[in-house]
């Protein structure tokens, strides 16, 4: 349980990068927010076997990672925090779809295995740009562009309350488990017969400390009037940003660049 | 600077946390408010920043509390949580204090150089970057309080300020509470403290007001304490 906590710790961490001074960091937060949107949608839209059309996306994230000094190890260790969802769905595809798709050096690739690799590449590049964006856009700017692009109050309000409940759900489930295990008598953990009333009590008081935090927030006048608070206007680089990151995540969507240059390497090694 | 009158907070479940409460803080005025588990301190301190539902008046200056005047009264009147870690929930000491001003919509110039200035004189700016998971209970508790000051409130309400807190840290609160000039309230059970800080005692017992009176006649009386339900100094 100490291991959940220090993991959550882990999810928080990112968000303390976002204070480096780099050239990303110092992009409009809408800027960033829109570029990660339409990179996420792209990347979504792509068909279930279209894995090299993917590749090229790869790219964004490489080159945002190096401009803004967001060591590769430790998003990448987060990212794999979401592989588990994604591997359960995709290899129930792999196991049902045998329908052959190609042959690589004579061995048979089924449908099912390439959506199989295709979903899991495109997992990991939407939550890496989504962890991008966390680790160079402070979470108050975030969410304060997120209310004046006029994204729907409860949305922006479930994310901020998810995002710091997280801590308080799991700073609870630590101190209750080292309460558990300094009055049980083994170290196996939690004991099966005990988890229903172990996850009853966890979920109440979670719900206790977040009363308490989100009247301390009510306090600093959080909830109080949307839009208040200001941000300064986008810039000329803001633009350009935009443009260029947008530009050529809907280039790579219509455009198969991959399918034209291995066209043109088949035909000239041929 | 604070006026009460007939405030009245009850919850959904029909318990009556405070039975109509009048009260009246001076300008610079620090009261204590004690009272048993119960007796109706946090509910007391909440709603008169309208963060529980109340009924009754409550006005602080010119200011009278509603719907329209909330975030006034807010920005007037800070409260420090019993739990600091309740209130400090950002990702750096510089954000937790920032969180209120960015909820007022303070440019962030103004915010960089009033938090700053707000943790020098504190003298926990060697925090400014660091995450509150780190700090020691007394380092919390003071952060915790710059949270508040730096709104520049004129009233302070405090919930078990000393709650947590090793003999060494509740000393360099009470020097800390000494020096502010705001009008304070401040819920504790901490007799001995109350009796060092404040002036004035309140006591409340069921939610109603049991006594009001100068903290070293009242504090000391040990009938009237033990009939409040707490333990008079010896």
């Amino acid at each position: 349980m100490a291991s959940i906590q220090s993991k959550v710790r882990e999810i928080y961490s990112l968000e303390q990068l976002s204070g480096k001074h780099t050239c990303v960091h110092a992009l409009h937060p809408s800027a960033k927010i829109v570029a990660t949107f339409v990179y996420v949608v792209t990347v979504a839209s792509f068909g279930r076997y279209d894995l090299e059309r993917m590749v090229p996306y790869v790219f964004y994230p490489a080159v945002m990672m190096a401009l803004a000094e967001i060591p590769y190890s430790l998003l990448l260790k987060r990212a794999m925090l979401a592989m588990p969802f994604c591997l359960f769905a995709g290899v129930s595809n792999a196991l049902l779809d045998r329908v052959p798709m190609l042959s690589l050096y004579g061995v048979v690739v089924s449908r099912g295995v390439v959506s199989l690799f295709a979903l899991v590449f495109r997992t990991l590049l939407c939550v890496v740009g989504v962890l991008i964006l966390v680790s160079v856009t402070p979470f108050t700017e975030l969410t304060t562009e997120m209310r004046r692009m006029k994204t729907p109050q409860l949305f922006v309000t479930l994310f901020e309350m998810t995002y710091r409940y997280v801590g308080a759900l799991a700073e609870e489930a630590g101190s209750m488990y080292t309460a558990y295990q300094l009055r049980g008598n083994s170290d196996e953990g939690l004991q099966m017969r005990d988890m229903g009333s172990f996850v009853g009590q966890l979920l109440l008081r979670s719900f206790d400390r977040a009363e308490r935090v989100y009247s301390a927030m009510k306090c600093r006048g959080y909830a109080l009037k949307d839009g208040c608070r200001v941000s300064a206007p986008m810039k000329a680089r803001d633009y350009c940003f935009l443009a260029v990151t947008c530009g050529l995540s809907l280039l790579l969507r219509f455009v198969n660049i991959p399918g034209m240059f291995s066209q043109w390497i088949g035909t000239v090694l041929l | 600077m604070i006026d009460v009158q007939n405030l009245s907070v009850v919850y959904p479940d029909g318990t009556k946390a405070i039975d109509g409460i009048s009260l009246s803080l001076a300008d610079g005025e620090t009261a204590a408010l004690i009272g048993a588990n119960g007796a109706g301190k946090t509910s007391l301190i909440l709603s008169l920043v309208g963060v529980i539902p109340s009924k009754g008046e409550v006005t602080v200056g010119d200011v009278r509390l509603c719907r329209e005047t909330v975030g006034e009264i807010r920005r007037r009147v800070g409260v420090v949580f019993q739990n600091p870690d309740d209130q400090l929930f950002m990702p750096t000491i510089y954000d937790d204090v920032a969180f209120g001003l960015r909820n007022y919509g303070i440019a962030e110039a103004d915010i960089e150089r009033r938090v700053d200035c707000q943790l020098r004189e504190l003298r926990i700016a060697h925090l400014k970057h660091k995450s509150s998971l780190k700090l020691s209970a007394g380092e919390k508790r003071t952060v915790a309080i710059a949270t508040v000051l730096v709104m520049e409130p004129t009233v302070m309400l405090f919930d078990e300020p000393t709650a947590f807190l090793d003999p060494k840290a509740r000393r360099n609160l009470i020097n800390l509470l000494g020096r502010l000039p705001h009008t304070k309230l401040i819920a504790t059970h901490d007799i001995s403290f109350a009796a060092q800080v404040c002036d004035r005692a309140i006591l409340l017992k069921s939610g109603r007001i049991f006594a009001d009176g100068a903290s070293v006649e009242l504090l000391f009386d040990e009938k009237t304490m033990d009939d409040c339900g707490v333990e008079a100094i010896a």
